[in-house]
């Protein structure tokens, strides 16, 4: 066979292979041109060498110096409040899984790009490490829990007996019309006028609650965004003011299993339910941990420190470590003020 | 083949081990107990984490600044002038303000890099300033504006009667300070002046300038205004007026340009991939 004959044969095969060199060719010039610039690391007189300049040096040990300087205590306290928290309390099978879900969630909404840069800035090497993150997050709030657990007397008790926290549920009816009134005192409150419809809608929430729970009342017929999960908000206690006025301080008077009379709000009608004040309840909560934390840094820190002591953990770099509980008394200092 | 392989895994080993810059002591151990060893090498990992683009550009400019020849004792005494109007600035709250920096040595430090900046822009410009001259067209001039034409066209004929600009802007209401400031191409003024600007070739006064300004309102209106401009150029030889130039350019100027000139000029060479992957992005002749 001549080449004429071969061309025409098999003209389809060899049309294929020219196109398939082609898209290695282009594959392999974008590759080259793109190919991330590979540093190879220098060693002089025992020292390896960041950069040159002229007859310059700046060395790794300059550069850690330096680094230490600029975020030598926060990169240390963060460390050592992970390897605590790690060494304190064994990953569990339910750690795992909420952390895959919060990973998978947060890696919806932003790219790998965008969350390395902060989660290295953390400690962890990048996306590769954001379940580890998130267990790390979940060992450090237990740690925590734990120590108010053991400290209940001290820290626990004075905090509900000052601020009432509970876990509350609602139900919203929307209502298009509604209108505001400034009452003689001053104050301001909320009429509504309902269509046929959202009255009767209220009607009948009414009439149910009597005979059904609360929770299957609010998935059935609320129109907050909460009806799917039974209407639970949450956590509440008495330094709340992410709620309206008149919910707030209607939640404020309800106890453990009380359901509230009908308010209305600029949204609407809301009936109100006390899911429950029982302490165990609110550990799970991280806003009921963090608000006993609040600011006081001494306290938030006491349970890593303690911890640590009790496992024998220590900051052998005297410099670093003095630095760091400075760090903590200045800023307990400077709350204080 | 095993020869083959033991081979490639030593070739790998080798260039892993060469890809890592490796601090002094890195096993000194920084936390340890309970089976736990974090040494100063894993620490230095984690420090290397964050963005420190800043430490390695303040750090290089204390090497230029030595390459350079500038003289330490001006730079002490530059930072400690800027360190002094902020006391007399802030007062009482200067203490704040250092806390702000991290404490009065650190502030220090941080003066002592921006006077570093100031003196290494200064020789860049002086070595760069004919281009510059050819790319901004700086010139010293004078330039106020009225609402009313027979403002402007009044202080004008009182100009070519005699008087000074500054007396025949008084005697028109205008009360503000008259400065002979330095116009560039790249002064923020409007186009009509900044062509009568542009295009003097000797000191001069101009005529009226008309020049539209628009502006929106808080109801998201747009109004325009039309505003009268009388310019006074003092000086087109920008020999005259270098520092005045200087200082000009170094208010807008990217600093990241004369950094890049100086790392060329000194054959930066870099041997840290984190360091450089971070440098690169902004400065390309970090490599």
């Amino acid at each position: 066979m001549d080449i004429k004959e071969i061309l025409k044969k098999f003209w389809f095969v060899l049309l294929i292979a020219v196109v398939f060199v082609a898209f290695i060719v282009m594959y392999a010039v974008d590759y080259f041109n793109n190919k991330p610039v590979e540093i190879t690391a220098k060693e002089e007189n025992g020292q390896y060498l960041i950069y040159s300049i002229g007859d310059q040096k700046y060395t790794a040990d300059d550069l850690y110096a330096d680094l230490e300087d600029a975020y030598g205590t926060v990169t240390l306290y963060r460390e050592f409040d992970r390897l605590v928290c790690d060494k304190a309390i064994s990953t569990t099978s339910e750690m795992e899984n909420i952390a895959t879900n919060q990973a998978a969630a947060l890696l919806q909404t932003y790219s790998e790009d965008e969350l390395n840069p902060q989660l290295q800035a953390l400690g962890f090497s990048g996306v590769d490490e954001l379940s580890d993150y998130y267990i790390y997050l979940q060992k450090s709030l237990q740690l925590r829990t734990d120590y108010l657990k053991e400290h209940y007397d001290e820290y626990v008790a004075p905090y509900i007996e000052e601020n009432h926290p509970k876990v509350i549920s609602h139900i919203l009816v929307k209502v298009a019309d509604v209108e505001k009134v400034t009452n003689e005192d001053g104050t301001t409150s909320y009429v509504a006028n309902p269509t046929e419809e959202e009255q009767e809608k209220l009607n009948l929430i009414l009439e149910d609650l009597k005979v059904k729970s609360f929770a299957d009342v609010a998935k059935e017929y609320s129109d907050d965004t909460s009806a799917s999960n039974g209407g639970l908000l949450g956590y509440f206690d008495d330094t709340n003011t992410t709620y309206v006025e008149v919910f707030r301080n209607t939640t404020k008077t309800l106890g453990e299993g009380e359901t509230s009379e009908v308010i209305t709000s600029e949204y609407g009608y809301h009936i109100i339910y006390c899911n429950s004040e029982n302490v165990d309840d609110l550990y799970g909560y991280n806003d009921f941990i963090n608000a006993i934390y609040g600011e006081d840094v001494v306290l938030y820190n006491a349970p890593l420190l303690e911890k640590a002591k009790e496992l024998g953990i220590t900051i052998d770099n005297e410099k670093l470590k003095n630095s760091l509980m400075e760090q903590i008394a200045k800023q307990e200092e400077s709350e204080g003020e | 083949m095993k020869k083959l392989i033991a081979i490639i895994a030593c070739v790998l080993l080798l260039s892993g081990c060469a890809a890592k810059t490796m601090v002094s002591d890195s096993n000194t151990s920084i936390i340890s107990g309970d089976g736990v060893n974090f040494t100063k090498q894993e620490f230095f990992e984690r420090l290397k984490n964050n963005d420190y683009t800043q430490v390695i550009v303040n750090s290089l400019y204390e090497k230029i600044a030595v390459l350079e020849g500038l003289d330490e004792n001006t730079i002490n005494e530059g930072a400690n002038s800027s360190i002094n109007e902020l006391k007399e600035q802030y007062g009482d709250a200067f203490s704040t303000v250092a806390a702000y920096y991290g404490g009065e040595d650190t502030l220090f430090e941080t003066m002592k890099i921006n006077e570093i900046i100031k003196l290494l822009s200064d020789n860049y410009f002086t070595e760069h300033k004919d281009e510059l001259i050819e790319e901004y067209i700086p010139v010293k001039a004078k330039v106020i504006y009225f609402d009313e034409l027979e403002a402007a066209q009044a202080m004008i004929e009182e100009i070519n009667n005699g008087t000074s600009f500054e007396m025949a802007a008084a005697h028109q209401g205008y009360s503000a300070t008259i400065a002979d400031t330095v116009y560039t191409d790249k002064s923020d003024i409007s186009y009509e002046v900044k062509n009568v600007l542009q295009t003097a070739t000797e000191p001069m006064l101009s005529n009226v300038i008309l020049s539209v300004v628009s502006a929106t309102d808080s109801s998201g209106n747009t109004t325009s205004a039309n505003r009268y401009y009388v310019v006074e150029v003092t000086d087109v030889d920008p020999e005259n007026f270098l520092d005045d130039f200087y200082a000009a350019l170094s208010d807008d100027y990217d600093s990241t340009k004369i950094l890049d000139s100086y790392l060329a000029k000194y054959d930066v060479q870099v041997y840290d991939q984190r360091t450089y992957d971070l440098m690169i992005q902004t400065y390309e002749e970090f490599k």
